[in-house]
Order: C-alpha cells, then sequence, then structure tokens
C-alpha cells in the first residue's frame, strides 16, 4: 500500500479562532517582554543550565561510583573474615602443594576446566531497519552507513 | 498573513528593524507554525516553539547576511525549537510519546485542536515512530514539498542522505500503515 493512495495529504490538525490574525502583535509583545526581563537582569524562564541538564548523569554515576566503593569494601571484609588460619595475604593457598598432588586431586573430585554453560539466550533478531534508525539517532549519516555495506 | 518577498523585508531590515520583523512574522509565522505543529503535535507546545523562534530569530537578526535565504534560516531554527520540546518531553516521560492521542490527552487543550479521523490518526503514529531525523525529512518533503537542497540547508544533510532517509522513512510508515 502506498502512502499517497491511502491518505491525502489532510490537516488533521485545528487552531484557536483568529490564531494567526494575532500572532504578529503577540509575538513582538513576547519579544519585548524577553528584552525587558533580560535588561532587567532577570533569567528567562525556560532555560536549563548545563548542570541542571546533566543532574540525571551526575546522580547515575555518583550511584555507579558509591555502589563500587560499597562493593569493593564488602568483598574486602568477606575475604578477610574468611582467610584461614596461618594464611598470609599474598601468598596461595595451595602453596606448598605439588602439581602432582593437585592433578590427583582434580581427577579424584572429577573436576575439569569445562567450558561455562550459559543458559539458552534466544538471539533477537535486529532488523537492519532497527540499526540503521539507531545508527542515524547517533548522528551517522545514511551516506556513511551505505558507504560501509 | 501577508507575503512580503524577501528583497521587501532586506530593504526594509536596513532602515527598521521592528518592521521589518514584523514582516517577516507576517510572511513566515502561518508556514512555521505549521512545521512545528506537526512535529510537537499539541497547539500549546507548538505556540510555545514559534514563540521561542521568533525570539531567536529575533536576537540574531541583526547579524543575519542572508547567505541562505530567510525561511531555510527560520525553518532550522524552528526545527531546532521544535526538536528542544520533543526531547523536554523524552525527559519527562509522562506520555506515550508515539501516540497522538495519548500526546493530546496530556495537553491542556486535549484534544480541541485535533480533529482527524482514524486514518490520520493512524499516519500520526506511524510518523511519531520514526526517529527524530527522519520524522523531520519526512515532513518537510511529504507535507511542504520542499526540495532536497532546501532540506540539506536546513538540516546540513547530504541530498543524497536525505533522499535515503526520506525513502526509509516512507518505507516504514507504509509497514505500520499495512500492520496497523
Amino acid at each position: 500500500m502506498k502512502l499517497n493512495d491511502k491518505i491525502e495529504k489532510a490537516n488533521p490538525f485545528r487552531v484557536p479562532e483568529g490564531y494567526f490574525d494575532s500572532l504578529t502583535d503577540r509575538t513582538m509583545a513576547a519579544i519585548r517582554e524577553e528584552e525587558s526581563r533580560n535588561e532587567a537582569g532577570q533569567a528567562p524562564p525556560r532555560k536549563e543550565t548545563r548542570i541542571i541538564s546533566m543532574r540525571p548523569f551526575l546522580a547515575l554515576a555518583a550511584a555507579i561510583i558509591g555502589f563500587a566503593v560499597i562493593a569493593a569494601v564488602t568483598v574486602r571484609l568477606i575475604s578477610a573474615g574468611q582467610a584461614p588460619e596461618g594464611y598470609e595475604p599474598g601468598t596461595s593457598l595451595y602453596a606448598d602443594l605439588a602439581f602432582e598432588e593437585v592433578d590427583a586431586f582434580v581427577m579424584e573430585n572429577e573436576l575439569s576446566a569445562a567450558e561455562p554453560v550459559f543458559p539458552d539466550m534466544a538471539e533477537e533478531e535486529i532488523s537492519s531497519e532497527a540499526i540503521i534508525d539507531y545508527l542515524m539517532t547517533e548522528g551517522i549519516e545514511l551516506t556513511d552507513i551505505y558507504e560501509l555495506l | 498573513m501577508s507575503n512580503f518577498t524577501e528583497d521587501d523585508i532586506r530593504a526594509v531590515l536596513a532602515t527598521d528593524a521592528e518592521k521589518a520583523f514584523r514582516m517577516i512574522i507576517d510572511t513566515y509565522g502561518s508556514k512555521l507554525y505549521w512545521h512545528i505543529r506537526r512535529l510537537v503535535i499539541t497547539h500549546e507546545d507548538a505556540d510555545d516553539a514559534l514563540q521561542n523562534t521568533f525570539i531567536n530569530a529575533w536576537k540574531n537578526i541583526s547579524s543575519f547576511r542572508f547567505d541562505s535565504s530567510l525561511l531555510t534560516w527560520l525553518w532550522s531554527i524552528s526545527t531546532n525549537e521544535a526538536l528542544t520540546l520533543i526531547r523536554k518531553r523524552e525527559r519527562q516521560g509522562t506520555v506515550s510519546l508515539d501516540d497522538v492521542e495519548a500526546l493530546l490527552s496530556g495537553s491542556a487543550e486535549g484534544s480541541s485542536w485535533f480533529d482527524g479521523d482514524a486514518a490520520e490518526v493512524k499516519l500520526q503514529n506511524a510518523i511519531l515512530r520514526l526517529p527524530e531525523k527522519q520524522r523531520i525529512v519526512f515532513n518537510m518533503k511529504y507535507f511542504n514539498d520542499m526540495t532536497y537542497e532546501d532540506m540539506s540547508s536546513v538540516t546540513g544533510t547530504s541530498v543524497g542522505a536525505l533522499k535515503a532517509s526520506y525513502h526509509h522513512a516512507v518505507k516504514k510508515i507504509e509497514h505500520f500503515l499495512k500492520d496497523n
């Protein structure tokens, strides 16, 4: 189905009566108000400062750093609590074992360096259109994308 | 709304900036409003963005050198103002951004200034699902019949990329209309 076949270029949007008739006067009044505000040194109402607009990202960064610090401290505390008697930090727990003893232990207990098994993850198919859309939102021009294909 | 030529405006601008600017609003106000309105959907937001467009233009009119056309320059400012509003809506995250009726119901005016039939609602929803840049390109081409060269001046994107973007947008919309 072609776009033009189905829907005419109708305009479903409406404006209040007289909107355009008074547009020029209202706009010039808004301009004068803006100028008066600037002269009086008042901050314009709609502008956001960079700090305000970055607030969520700063909060997220602070949360991540805080979590990382807490996690590191917690791991250290747990590790310190579990150290066996006589263990000195920086040394291997198995430093006094010979390789043959380690091998025998592994074979006896049927331990193996098995590949980690991940649960089946359904591979989500991503369409080429979705990829192109994503790249365009990242500011990559379509000609650049097509050149790479 | 009057229809002054750019030469008329330029001639007056040299001696009476306010009069020239009134001519600019008279000539381009309606066109810019509809361009913004199709992007932001609600009249309230379109009015805000249009006012900001002209305030912005007024601040910079004295440095405008007429290297490009006035309309191209204003179109670029108005597009940025519309995008600013859209991104503000995204940050607020209070309404569904790809549903015309949700956007209207979330606005102060409600559906007062929208009386499209089901097909027009579907088309608007399809357009709202396009990424920002594609939405702008589609609107400029489909509703305003702009040339790719003019669109290139407004967006700073090459003609080739715009053609590909428009083609891509049309296919997506047709696909959406077919599935819905």
